[in-house]
């Protein structure tokens, strides 16, 4: 891999992030809504709405404002959100070590429970199992991740009181406590994905095994287990991949409803409060993060084909 | 070398006796193999030789046991140095597929895995059947390599089969095949899907490995030119069955049945060049809609009452050279 390759990349990473936060930017500027009268409610007092303005920096025309914002996220300022009257970027990573904590468990769930059932559900297929295999599948992708969160809040919080029903235990209070505190979520947000990764692992590995190197493999006298851990598996590896870094790039980023049902301080609440209450630095640095971590996945998924694929070169 | 059979008590490397591949559902089959015998002796080149469709392929796969999806050998039987490997089970099965009889296939641009270095994919096969360390395999693969003809092995062995040409990857896939040193070679079209110069070089390997290792090979093929140069015994096939058999030479020389005599009227040559070619009337019937009786009359130009009566025996006529037509009945026409 070359590094030209890289910087290129990184450039493009870059451009990205400034076109996202530049619509973002022109999209508030659009639709109605105003953060003071937002706080100060339509009845306030107009000198103290327009001292407020004032102070906040809005009464400024948009290119000042865009100005002041770009200027500031070059210097590592996100500026100050205007709800909670703190710095932008510390709220945001507050709230990255909640996403990130169930999103790398219901990943590592998804990963290590969907892959090895879809290889199997491949290699094992039949007649007279397809249907239903193909029905639980539908089932699972269709299966609602809030109901299930409640369902799991009942049986394993309520009924059988092994975790607890919601909220979160910081890192700094147990790793154990912490880890318990996101397990629920976590599983509520990666069966539904399981389903898809099965189906997507599945349905490559059943793609590949009609392959022309797959009866070669055969020819030369392997097990069935040969051809389909040392033939098959990285053929069929490069799909399984892309809907994986799509699947994470979302995760990630925090799942609104889960985050609600399991009363998670997390990024998906912030995003939600900072819209309603048309808090712009706070949007725009949340939009920034999120704009981040989709196009950092997306980059690691080409690196991936790279690594994997002789064929797929960098350019 | 001669095609006829030694008259050894020793069996023949391979006997294939009434073998049947079907396809599709059972009430319903497509009969892809319907009833094929021939053998082969240790060290010949028997071709196996036919129109697209007409079974030959699937009697290549089905002496690999490797019949596709959706077939099955329904009867008969496939001797390998007198072991019946039909009933033998999965794993038995890989200890003689790659180690003592070996397949090349037609498409070279598809048939090596994209994914791994053919240094790879020849070592897999000696450390599994001859159970040689990583670095030996390495090695072994180089030479290999060399016998075919690449120039610099070594080099080669970390190259991915995209970067090759498709004569190349032929090349790799033969290394391949007779890495273990097989006594059985099954050669489909293995020269079809290349350019004709590089088709030469291809046959004239093959033709080395039966002089210098003594393998034999079943070549699969529809190329009459191919088979006048490589085989010594040909066997025909016509929609799933063996319409004649015969030694090389006394088939091009004598072809008996109507459907042989066409196929080589079909052919090119450059001393008969002011002659017309005479393409065979009408269409290879669909395997599972077959005329009653011998399955080339309906395009038979010498067809006559007794043809669609009932599908004729195949019957020796002189010392090895056998035909299924009621032209020949016991060879005493």
């Amino acid at each position: 891999m070359s590094s030209t390759y890289l910087i290129r990349r990184l450039f493009s990473l870059a451009t990205t992030l400034a076109v996202v936060a530049l619509a973002t930017f022109l999209a508030f500027e659009v639709i109605p809504g105003d953060p003071v009268l937002t706080m100060l409610g339509p009845d306030a007092d107009p000198s103290l709405v327009a001292a407020m303005r004032e102070e906040l920096g809005t009464d400024l025309p948009l290119t000042a404002r865009l100005a002041n914002w770009v200027a500031g996220v070059l210097t590592g300022d996100l500026g100050t959100s205007i709800r909670y009257a703190r710095p932008v970027g510390s709220l945001i990573l507050d709230r990255v070590a909640v996403s990130l904590s169930v999103a790398l468990l219901a990943m590592t769930a998804v990963v290590l429970v969907a892959i090895p059932l879809g290889i199997a559900l491949a290699v094992r297929r039949s007649h007279w199992s397809e249907p239903f295999v193909a029905t639980i599948i539908q089932v699972g992708m269709a299966i609602p991740s809030f109901w299930l969160g409640i369902i799991l809040i009942s049986v394993f919080g309520l009924s059988l009181g092994l975790f607890p029903t919601g909220g979160y235990v910081p890192f700094g209070a147990g790793l154990f406590a912490s880890i318990r505190s996101v397990t629920l979520p976590a599983i509520a947000i990666a069966i539904p994905l399981i389903a898809v990764v099965v189906r997507y692992t599945r349905n490559s590995m059943i793609d590949q095994f009609s392959q022309d190197y797959v009866r070669t493999a055969f020819s030369k006298g392997f097990p069935v287990r040969h051809v389909v851990y040392r033939h098959v598996l990285r053929n069929a590896a490069l799909p399984v991949i892309t809907v994986l870094g799509m699947i994470f790039g979302n995760v990630v980023v925090g799942t609104i409803i889960i985050e609600q049902v399991f009363a998670l301080p997390g990024l998906g609440l912030l995003l939600v409060t900072a819209v309603s209450a048309r808090d712009f630095p706070l949007i725009q640095g949340l939009v920034l993060y999120i704009t981040f971590f989709v196009t950092l996945f997306n980059l690691l998924v080409d690196l991936a084909y790279h690594v994997i694929d002789p064929r797929v070169e960098l350019t | 070398m001669s095609g006829t059979p030694t008259p050894t008590p020793a069996p023949s490397l391979l006997e294939v006796r009434e073998l049947c591949t079907w396809f599709g559902p059972d009430d319903a089959p497509v009969r892809a193999v319907d009833g094929v015998s021939f053998r082969l002796e240790r060290g010949q080149t028997v071709a196996l030789v036919g129109e697209s469709g007409c079974g030959k392929s699937v009697t290549g796969l089905s002496i690999m046991q490797l019949v596709p999806a959706g077939g099955r050998i329904v009867g008969g039987e496939v001797r390998l140095g007198g072991k019946e490997l039909i009933r033998l089970d999965r794993q038995e099965m890989t200890r003689i597929r790659g180690r003592r009889m070996a397949m090349v296939f037609q498409e070279p641009m598809t048939s090596l895995n994209p994914l791994m270095t053919v240094g790879e994919q020849i070592a897999e096969m000696l450390r599994r059947h001859l159970g040689l360390t990583r670095g030996q395999a390495t090695g072994r693969s180089a030479e290999l390599l060399a016998e075919v003809g690449f120039p610099r092995p070594r080099r080669l062995l970390g190259e991915y089969p995209h970067r090759l040409s498709g004569g190349m990857r032929q090349r790799v896939m033969i290394a391949m095949a007779q890495s273990c040193d097989p006594e059985l070679l099954i050669a489909d079209e293995p020269t079809t899907a290349l350019d004709v110069t590089v088709q030469a070089q291809i046959l004239e390997l093959l033709r080395g490995l039966t002089a210098r290792a003594d393998t034999a090979i079943l070549l699969i093929t529809h190329d009459l030119a191919v088979v006048s140069e490589t085989a010594d015994h040909v066997v025909v096939m016509y929609a799933g069955l063996v319409v004649e058999s015969a030694p090389t030479r006394v088939l091009f020389s004598r072809p008996l049945h109507p459907y042989t005599q066409g196929l080589l009227a079909c052919v090119t040559s450059i001393t008969q060049a002011k002659k017309r070619l005479r393409p065979i009337r009408g269409t290879v019937p669909a395997p599972n809609a077959l005329p009653t009786g011998c399955r080339f009359a309906p395009r038979c130009p010498r067809a006559f009452a007794r043809c669609p009566s009932a599908v004729p025996p195949l019957v020796e006529v002189e010392d090895g050279h056998q035909v299924r037509c009621y032209l020949h009945p016991g060879g005493t026409r």
